[in-house]
């Protein structure tokens, strides 16, 4: 990943730690997106999402020397991100216990957010009514699976990095992902009927 | 292989995670299992889709507001190194408990002296009770044939064999303290009374 870049993610942060403020920029510009996918993809809110990305650059601006050069500086950020998302994802479920508790209808429990699928060629449309399946599929699962998954299939991070981003041993992680694919299968099987 | 375990390896099979024996097991139950097959597409499928999922990137003004957050975060941060003057918030918790029990260590060694000074049966110290036995200023005393010295035993005779108990050897030992006019005095009267004697 980092070969078509000139310096590599722990040398921007080693960099940046040293008072480099354009290293930070570069940081940035290099995890914004990557970030947003994985966040929107945990909280399905694109507001949201951005808002977790942005708490996360604050978070490495202001702890930038908590990062020490014995994980990757992927693994990180990617920790950081996750941990805030799930952070959303109990102030969400705790407001829907609130509002359960109050016997209210729930005015604040957004609908699912997708991107538009108007004037879509077809074979492009059924892409997307796909995609939209899955997201659904995925924000069902639980948290723990939902983590692995989007990590594993949308993100595409090795096995090892999922390891150290939710710090559990590789055994573990593997037999995650195959309950978490599984379970998926279960939900869209039902999403389709 | 049965169903149970193909499941089991399902994922690792895709992300061919596995030994070359267990993959050839894997395939060849494949090949005889139309429902794992089935499974098996669906999930490679779906797999397929996720990768291609449309990318979600952030806002046009995400750079902007980023770099607004952390200005004003750092000057929240200096703001807070700037502000002067006492504040309760700035003392530590742990503060308030050292602060009270000092002032109750205080007040019970205070308490307990001004007892001490109180308390008649409570003596004083032996190197005071030895200066208070010891009177300051003696008076002279005249030995006289009608009043020997056996006669007074309680009183003390400054003899040749006394001599240690001079207070001149006190003074030599301590070489700050200076007897008094008046004692000195005495002393020599006490001398001459010795010599007429004599």
């Amino acid at each position: 990943m980092n070969e078509k870049y000139q310096f590599s993610d722990e040398e921007l942060i080693s960099r940046f730690q040293s008072g480099d403020e354009g290293a930070f920029e570069e940081i940035v510009n290099r995890y914004a997106d990557r970030l947003m996918n994985f966040a929107y993809r945990f909280v399905l809110d694109r507001e949201e999402a951005e808002d977790i990305v942005q708490d996360t650059f604050l978070k490495v601006y202001q702890n930038r020397h908590a990062y020490k050069e014995i994980a990757k500086f992927s693994t990180w950020i990617y920790t950081i991100t996750g941990n805030l998302a799930k952070t959303i994802l109990r102030k969400r479920r705790n407001r829907k216990m609130f509002y359960f508790s109050r016997a209210v209808p729930e005015d604040h429990d957004k609908e699912i957010e997708f991107p538009s699928t108007e004037r879509l060629p077809d074979s492009k449309l059924e892409g997307k009514i796909e995609e939209q399946m899955i997201q659904r599929a995925i924000v069902k699962l639980p948290e723990h699976f939902r983590t692995v998954i989007i990590l594993r299939d949308i993100q595409d991070l090795s096995y090892e990095e999922i390891s150290n981003i939710i710090d559990a041993p590789l055994g573990t992680v593997k037999s995650r992902i195959n309950r978490a694919r599984l379970r998926l299968q279960d939900e869209l099987k039902h999403l389709r009927e | 292989m049965n169903c149970y375990q193909f499941r089991n390896s399902i994922s690792n099979f895709i992300d061919e995670d596995l030994s070359f024996k267990n993959r050839q097991a894997l395939k060849s139950h494949l090949a005889d299992c139309p429902t794992c097959q089935k499974l098996y597409d669906s999930m490679l499928a779906t797999r397929q889709c996720m990768r291609n999922f449309s990318s979600v990137t952030v806002s046009e003004n995400f750079n902007l507001n980023l770099r607004n957050r952390i200005l004003s975060d750092r000057n929240a941060q200096i703001q807070r190194s700037m502000q002067k003057g006492f504040s309760l918030k700035r003392i530590p918790s742990f503060a308030y408990g050292f602060a009270a029990a000092i002032v109750a260590v205080a007040a019970g060694f205070l308490v307990l002296q001004s007892q001490s000074g109180d308390n008649p049966q409570i003596a004083p110290p032996p190197i005071v009770q030895q200066q208070m036995a010891q009177p300051l200023v003696r008076q002279p005393q005249r030995i006289t044939p009608a009043n020997p010295v056996q006669a007074q035993p309680q009183q003390r005779v400054i003899t040749a064999q006394n001599q240690s108990a001079r207070p001149d050897t006190i003074t030599k030992e301590d070489p700050g303290h200076e007897p008094s006019l008046e004692y000195k005095q005495n002393y020599q009267d006490k001398i001459k009374t010795v010599k007429d004697q004599q």
